[in-house]
């Protein structure tokens, strides 16, 4: 098991974390650590405790009954689980897309600033500002720009989730995690939230769980597999997938899909 | 061949049954509308009564059961939503299940016990004296618990994902309150409204001596005046048995109260229905 660390720009930083759901021992001795402005994709069968490790960096996990934790996870430096953090605010840096899209039956320009409108208070002008510029970012604007006004619902799931994540987007989080973002979704949607999660790069630090080898190795810097609830190996992208260290690891990436991601190979 | 016949039979029992059940209610129906139907007619439905009942009609009657059920929901919808958020949001496990029983248990008094206490703690102790406001208050503790529970059940009915994605967004706990939780159960908060209103329409005995009264009421001018309603009138009409006429109207007053009462039921039912706030795809 690797406990590779490294030590430039390390936003978040997770020390001996071991994870208790309902008396379940789901993560082990976790130690892990995420690079700035690096996208991280985390793999691993079913039930490995990705998800769980996920939503404990911004403790959604909190409210689930029989949580109980140990170790600590830094964000920043600082303990996010320790009494004087307030969780709207660290939420508000550390934000989330789930796997299933989830929008409010109000219009999309409603959506896309629910997360501002009430906590940033901002003049009516800048709230349609950041919307467009959100929904840009998330690949949506050109899709919607005519029918801000018309229901969410009515969007197709791809657009829904896309709304959520320009939604997250607008409350400017400095880390994004995601959670299965495209398991919902048909293949074109997916490519088009790919595509969108590869420029997110370049101003958010970003967290993926995928069940997708192909996706992680198309979209991730670093990748982290999981396993049983333990870090079987973690590494820069290239190095995991050419040389795994470790014979689950081999087997893992190997036995799942069809070696796309191999094929199209390394130069 | 013999499971084909077991299995109509049982159908064929399951639906005298529920046949027993519906006849039994509309031959209540029924019965009601045949004796009081001909008591009907434009004027008894926008004239005051006079002669003791045996002349006129029930205006103010009705009027005074719109003031005090109003005065009820106005007083009972805050209080209710406010247990039912504070319950679900903020108290812990053990707390929840001591204020649930003290709910299931407040539903349970009496309906003259609701009378008695509302005549000694409003009309005496507080001194509203015997008025509308009195009836008000009490017939709002009364239904306390049919609105709570209808709220809870709406709560409880919302994906836990509407409150993480909320959560995830960085809103504090009272924003999610106020802008998911709330808004997504409108139409449990409303259903329980109209099916508090509709029981408290019907109720004699808590307001019987604390806010009504027979004679010389129209509508009241201030808070401290009593009114009167269509189930203390029919209450009073009811033990005039010698006059046919007033009898009648007694019967008369009656539909009217039934199809009020069940112009709120099937309201609740409809919103409860129609009008899901969360859509699935």
């Amino acid at each position: 098991m690797s406990k590779k660390e490294l030590d430039i720009n390390q936003i978040i930083k997770i020390s001996d974390l071991n994870i208790w759901l309902n008396s379940s021992h789901v993560l082990k001795d976790i130690y892990l650590s995420f690079k700035e402005k690096m996208i991280t994709g985390i793999i691993g069968p079913s039930g490995g405790g990705k998800t769980t490790l996920l939503r404990s960096i911004n403790r959604i996990n909190d409210t689930t009954p029989g949580f109980k934790i140990k170790g600590s996870i830094l964000f920043e430096g600082k303990d996010i689980y320790s009494s004087t953090i307030i969780l709207h605010q660290l939420r508000q840096r550390i934000g989330m897309i789930f796997q299933k899209p989830c929008v409010l039956p109000r219009s999309i320009y409603e959506n896309v600033i629910f997360g501002i409108k009430m906590t940033k208070r901002k003049k009516k002008k800048v709230l349609k500002m950041i919307a467009e510029e959100k929904l840009m970012d998330a690949n949506l604007w050109d899709e919607v720009k005519d029918r801000l006004s018309h229901s969410a619902i009515g969007l197709s799931l791809g657009q829904q989730q896309r709304l959520c994540i320009a939604r997250a987007l607008a409350v400017e989080p400095k880390v994004i995690l995601m959670d299965e973002p495209t398991s919902s979704l048909d293949p074109i949607s997916s490519l088009a939230i790919e595509d969108m999660i590869l420029k997110l790069k370049e101003r958010y630090t970003v967290i993926v769980v995928t069940h997708n080898i192909n996706q992680a190795y198309k979209i991730s810097d670093y990748v982290v597999f999981i396993s049983d609830g333990r870090v079987i190996e973690n590494g820069i992208k290239e190095e995991f997938f050419n040389n795994p260290r470790d014979d689950a690891t081999q087997r893992y990436i190997c036995c799942s899909s069809n070696d796309y991601w191999r094929k199209k190979g390394l130069t | 061949m013999l499971r084909i016949i077991k299995d109509k039979l049982f159908v064929l029992l399951l639906a005298s049954i529920a046949l027993t059940g519906i006849l039994t209610l509309a031959t209540i129906f029924i019965f009601i509308f045949v004796k009081g139907l001909p008591a009907i007619d434009i004027e008894f439905l926008t004239t005051e009564s006079r002669d003791f009942g045996a002349q006129g009609g029930i205006l103010y009657q009705l009027l005074g059961s719109i003031i005090i059920i109003s005065g009820a929901g106005v007083v009972a919808l805050p209080i209710a939503l406010g247990t039912a958020v504070y319950q679900y949001e903020y108290i812990n496990p053990s707390l929840r299940r001591i204020s649930n029983l003290m709910i299931y248990a407040l539903n349970g008094v009496p309906s003259i016990i609701f009378g008695l206490f509302g005549l000694v703690f409003f009309a005496h102790n507080l001194g509203l004296g015997i008025s509308w406001l009195s009836g008000s208050l009490i017939l709002g503790t009364m239904i306390l618990p049919t609105i709570i529970v209808s709220i809870k059940e709406s709560f409880d009915s919302l994906p836990v994902i509407y409150k993480e994605s909320a959560w995830a967004l960085g809103l504090s706990r009272w924003q999610v309150i106020r802008s998911v939780l709330i808004p997504q159960s409108l139409s449990g908060i409303i259903t329980g409204l109209l099916l508090g209103l509709a029981r408290a329409g019907g109720e004699t005995a808590p307001i019987m001596f604390t806010a009504t009264c027979f004679s010389g009421v129209l509508l009241p001018h201030s808070f401290s005046e009593p009114v009167t309603t269509l189930p203390t009138h029919i209450l009073y009409l009811a033990q005039e048995a010698s006059n046919p006429v007033t009898l009648t109207n007694g019967w008369g007053a009656s539909v009217v109260l039934i199809i009020f009462i069940c112009i709120m039921s099937i309201s609740s039912m409809i919103i409860r229905t129609r009008f899901k706030t969360i859509v699935t795809r």
